[in-house]
């Protein structure tokens, strides 16, 4: 091995053995290739094939339908009369309810994610990290238990505590303060649905955070306190510089689950009263199977998409994500 | 600067106690190594001083001052971490700054202090970086002058070398050491290094399972061990260690006879440091298995009278071909007895040179 790889390695150095050159066949230069011969590169495509399957049957499929119902007066008994544009003039044009209801969307993913699902899921984070770690775990086990229950439970419960007669848990708490019983399904829906959404959507930032704080390492806090820092120091120069990357990542998450998500808005104020805490998303579902109007549904349906991918890209850009990727520990073909 | 006095401190974890009664001072201006295997409870020691940990029980002072519940903040002492423990999300600038935003110091003052500190530890060039883009023995220094730029009392350092590679360590031994005499600021060094501890150490002390066993200068724990295990953890190659027993005035040691000064009695072992046997001079029979240059010096295993030993010596080439039967001596100065429970008898040593006819 050691004689071939210096002849090899003597023939590039001479001109006139370039295989280019000569034109023949060169002994030496056959043999360097055949004993350098590169591993046979894989074939990518058999390994993605699992995935890609499940993409294109349960993604991309949708939606590629979704796309022809768009352009389609498609209705409740599924006729389709011709293809126009019509639905997304409407969208642009026509649809007067639209304005509120994208304000609407925009006050309730922007104030469900700041105040409750980072503020309050990263609270939740240090406060149950700096407590006993068997309390911590109870107290962060109860708090996903609505996410572990499903909805119409939740649903049913939160129409019990706001239910406006004396029978609802809240006005059983204000009628013992004497205080005068409230209906929030019917007066302030929006933060209701705000409130509904945020208890449960902590629960994610909670546990990805919980798990940042326990990676940072210990000696840092130690070295921070031997260094002057209070307790209150420690958790702003210590904690929650390593909160940073895992808050940009549950952001960005976040805004498309709540963007796209609606079901507990649903069950407890139905998007009521009139159109007041229905937020885009649940607009689609509205339009499209209350009032039975599909090929609309589904051209408002496109534009969440667009939304979705705008907002996503926004934020990849502000936040610098590619910044928080590291790099492959194999090599990727 | 500050003298440093522990009176019957012990720490428990639960039901566990880590260290068992500790009182010892540390004088002002003082080196003092820690010295012993992981678990000894050497760390702890140092977690108590910084005030990391409470004790919990006893009593720590700095001069006279009780500290036991003063808080770590302000203690000030400067710790070095073994992870080093910088701050990723700060520049090395920053991190060394850190300690001075908690203290009275202006803008100027702080740029003032944080360039002296750099300038100690040789690492002005690296100010605007971060944690990450420096190298092991890099981060070591930084963390150093974060320790140093607050100017502590005491200075903690807990296995300060135990990530750099191996000529970095000997490199840092020394300009650790030069650093601390020309600040002289009280310095205790936690490592379970012995080579560390006898290099840099004014005093060391030197625990195990807990408790202190031994405190003292390097040659005292090199020369008179309290017990086998500082006599086996001190030292490299280690000192041999032969089970032996004693009858009266002679001790018997394998197939040897040896005369004692005073009457002993029972099993005892008989320690001897590699250096201290004299080859090609003596009387006592032994045959060379293997030979190990060092470089400067020879290592023999031997198979003996008294059993197998090793011995080194100095110089390039070894005397001795591998398989090459050879007399020997020991030098009676330095060999050491310990009684059946490994204590160090310190009343009675070996007499002569000469053995007595077997």
């Amino acid at each position: 091995m050691m004689s071939s790889s210096w002849t090899a390695s003597k023939a590039d150095t001479l001109p006139c053995d370039a295989p280019g050159l000569s034109g023949r066949p060169n002994s030496r230069v056959i043999f360097m290739h055949t004993a350098y011969r590169r591993p046979r590169p894989t074939r990518p495509i058999l390994f993605l094939a699992p995935a890609i399957a499940v993409l294109a049957v349960f993604f991309l499929g949708p939606i590629l339908v979704n796309t022809v119902i768009a352009f389609t007066d498609m209705g409740a008994t599924l006729q389709i009369d011709g293809f126009s544009l019509g639905n997304f003039q409407r969208i642009v044009q026509r649809d007067m309810r639209l304005p509120g209801i994208l304000l609407t969307t925009l006050v309730y993913v922007a104030s469900t994610l700041l105040l409750f699902n980072v503020t309050l899921g990263a609270s939740l984070a240090v406060a149950t990290s700096a407590v006993p770690e068997r309390l911590g775990n109870l107290f962060r086990g109860l708090w996903l238990l609505p996410r572990m229950s499903p909805a119409v439970l939740y649903g049913i419960l939160w129409i019990w505590i706001v239910d406006p007669t004396g029978a609802g848990l809240l006005n059983q708490v204000t009628g013992a303060l004497g205080l005068p019983q409230m209906n929030l399904r019917n007066d302030h829906p929006l933060m209701l649905i705000v409130v509904i959404n945020g208890v449960v959507g902590a629960s994610f930032a909670m546990i990805i955070l919980t798990s940042a704080i326990r990676s940072i390492p210990a000696h840092l806090a130690d070295a921070a306190r031997v260094d002057g820092a209070s307790e209150w120091s420690v958790l702003r120069h210590v904690t929650l510089p390593a909160l940073w990357a895992p808050v940009r990542f549950i952001t960005m998450y976040q805004v498309l689950s709540l963007l796209t998500t609606y079901e507990y808005i649903l069950i407890i104020t139905g998007g009521g009263p009139v159109y007041d805490s229905t937020p885009y998303a649940l607009y689609i579902y509205r339009r499209a199977f209350e009032n039975g109007a599909y090929g609309y549904g589904a051209a408002l349906a496109l534009g969440l998409m667009v939304i979705g991918v705008v907002i996503t890209l926004l934020q990849w850009r502000l936040t610098n994500m590619r910044d928080t990727f590291a790099a492959p520990k194999i090599e990727v073909l | 600067m500050a003298r440093i006095t522990l009176s019957d401190v012990t720490k428990s974890w639960g039901e566990t106690q880590v260290l068992q009664p500790m009182s010892l001072e540390i004088e002002d201006g003082e080196f003092v190594a820690i010295l012993g295997p992981s678990g000894c409870g050497k760390s702890t020691t140092l977690f108590l001083l910084a005030g990391l940990y409470a004790a919990t029980s006893g009593e720590i002072a700095f001069d006279g001052h009780t500290v036991n519940r003063v808080d770590a903040r302000d203690r000030n002492v400067g710790v070095v971490f073994q992870s080093y423990a910088l701050y990723p999300n700060l520049t090395i600038r920053e991190n060394i700054a850190f300690p001075l935003r908690f203290q009275q110091v202006d803008k100027a003052g702080v740029t003032q202090r944080v360039e002296d500190a750099a300038r100690q530890v040789q690492i002005t060039r690296l100010l605007e970086r971060k944690p990450s883009q420096l190298s092991g023995g890099q981060q070591q220094r930084v963390a150093l002058a974060r320790a140093l730029v607050k100017e502590p009392n005491i200075l903690l350092l807990d296995e300060p070398l135990s990530n750099l590679d191996a000529t970095l360590r000997i490199a840092m031994r020394s300009e650790l050491k030069a650093i601390q005499k020309r600040l002289g600021m009280t310095t205790l060094l936690v490592t379970h290094d012995q080579l560390e501890a006898i290099t840099m150490a004014d005093r060391i002390i030197c625990m195990n399972e807990g408790r202190v066993v031994q405190i003292g200068t390097p040659e005292d724990l090199y020369r008179r061990p309290a017990n086998l295990f500082v006599a086996g953890f001190i030292g490299s190659p280690p000192m041999n260690q032969l089970a032996a027993e004693a009858m009266g005035h002679t001790l018997q040691v394998g197939r040897m006879r040896l005369p004692l000064t005073r009457a002993l009695a029972g099993p005892v072992t008989l320690g001897l440091r590699p250096e201290d046997i004299r080859l090609g001079r003596g009387s006592i029979a032994g045959r060379v298995q293997m030979i190990e240059p060092l470089g400067r010096e020879v290592f023999y295993r031997l198979e003996t009278e008294m059993g197998p030993l090793h011995a080194l010596e100095a110089g390039e080439h070894p005397r001795f071909a591998e398989g090459e039967a050879l007399g020997f001596d020991i030098s009676n100065d330095h060999a050491l007895l310990f009684d059946g429970y490994g204590q160090r008898v310190t009343d009675t040593a070996l007499t002569a040179r000469a053995p007595l006819d077997a």
